[in-house]
């Protein structure tokens, strides 16, 4: 869906952090100006406490990702490209975003 | 030379200093300290708390580090090396070990810039045979020790400060519970192996064998 809308989205094996721990892959997106997309609440929140770069955490599975984010899309890309330092939660429902501990 | 493909996907991929020994075959305080006193540069040296510093670094740090090395090897000093990138940085070389060719004779170093002329009008002499230190071969290195261990596939494994600790496939982030939910669904092993190309059929299962234990 990414791509397709002309982004650039590549995985975190393609980055070679496959073996790595949560805060290497945070300052590796941050560095590359990358948005990290989650599905995983533990590396949401965790992150939260210390808010750095930008991640969107998917609370869905991953076979309705796509089509979730997508319907977002156009709300949630105007917050990342305004924040260095963002999160973004994206369920069905809602979208809410942060950039302090929550 | 790489294509198009093959420089997206170098460009995108980093060595951790948690993996960088692994990687080029020298030891992390040796690469600590060429790190530490300028020699080479990672990509990413950030202070995210403070006590924790995340130390990356990218392809062609990893092909530098492993030039450092080839020349120790040759029995290069590592103040000449320091001497030949100190150099080639005021030169106006930001990656002075992958950047110019290094040829040797004995101890002596030889420069080769990218156009061809050599560094100060200075070339081995002609009844001599200069050691040339390819790069091309150092940068299959890299790509190959950089894919998934062997080892780990097949293998499930919890890795603290990744995902809180959840059950993960061995040398990935995805964890078991999400392929789990892809057998669930009714997807195929080959569904699976498409939506994550890392994986490998012993992978799926390994799930099945977890949850059934």
């Amino acid at each position: 869906m990414l791509i397709h809308r002309g982004h650039e989205a590549w995985s975190t094996d393609q980055a070679n952090l496959g073996q790595d721990v949560d805060d290497e892959l945070t300052v590796y997106a941050h560095e590359h100006g990358a948005v990290l997309l989650t599905h995983d609440q533990e590396f949401s929140q965790r992150r939260r406490k210390n808010v750095i770069g930008r991640h969107i955490w998917l609370e869905c599975n991953e076979f309705d990702a796509a089509e979730i984010l997508n319907g977002y899309f156009e709300d949630v890309f105007p917050l990342l490209e305004r924040r260095e330092h963002l999160w973004v939660r994206i369920t069905r429902e809602t979208v809410s975003f942060g950039h302090g501990w929550s | 030379m790489p294509d198009d493909g093959q420089a997206l996907a170098e460009s995108r991929l980093v060595v951790s200093r948690g993996q960088i020994e692994r990687i080029t075959g020298t030891s992390l305080s040796t690469i600590d300290y060429w790190t530490n006193t300028g020699l080479v540069r990672p990509t990413t040296n950030a202070r995210i708390t403070a006590i924790r510093v995340i130390r990356q670094y990218d392809f062609v740090d990893v092909m530098a580090l492993l030039v450092i090395q080839q020349l120790r090897e040759r029995n290069v000093s590592l103040q000449h090396i320091r001497v030949i990138v100190e150099k080639l940085r005021m030169d106006g070389f930001g990656r002075p070990l992958t950047e110019v060719h290094y040829a040797t004779v004995g101890k002596r170093v030889f420069l080769q810039y990218p156009g061809g002329e050599w560094a100060d009008g200075k070339r081995p002499a002609e009844y001599v045979m200069p050691e040339v230190l390819p790069l091309e071969p150092l940068r299959a290195v890299v790509r190959a020790r950089t894919r998934r261990s062997p080892d780990s596939i097949g293998q499930v494994e919890k890795r603290r400060g990744a995902l809180g600790s959840k059950q993960l496939i061995a040398g990935t982030r995805i964890p078991v519970a999400t392929v789990h939910r892809y057998l669930d669904a009714g997807r195929t092993e080959q569904e699976i192996l498409s939506a994550f190309p890392v994986l490998r059929p012993e992978d799926v299962d390994a799930v099945r064998r977890v949850f059934v234990a």
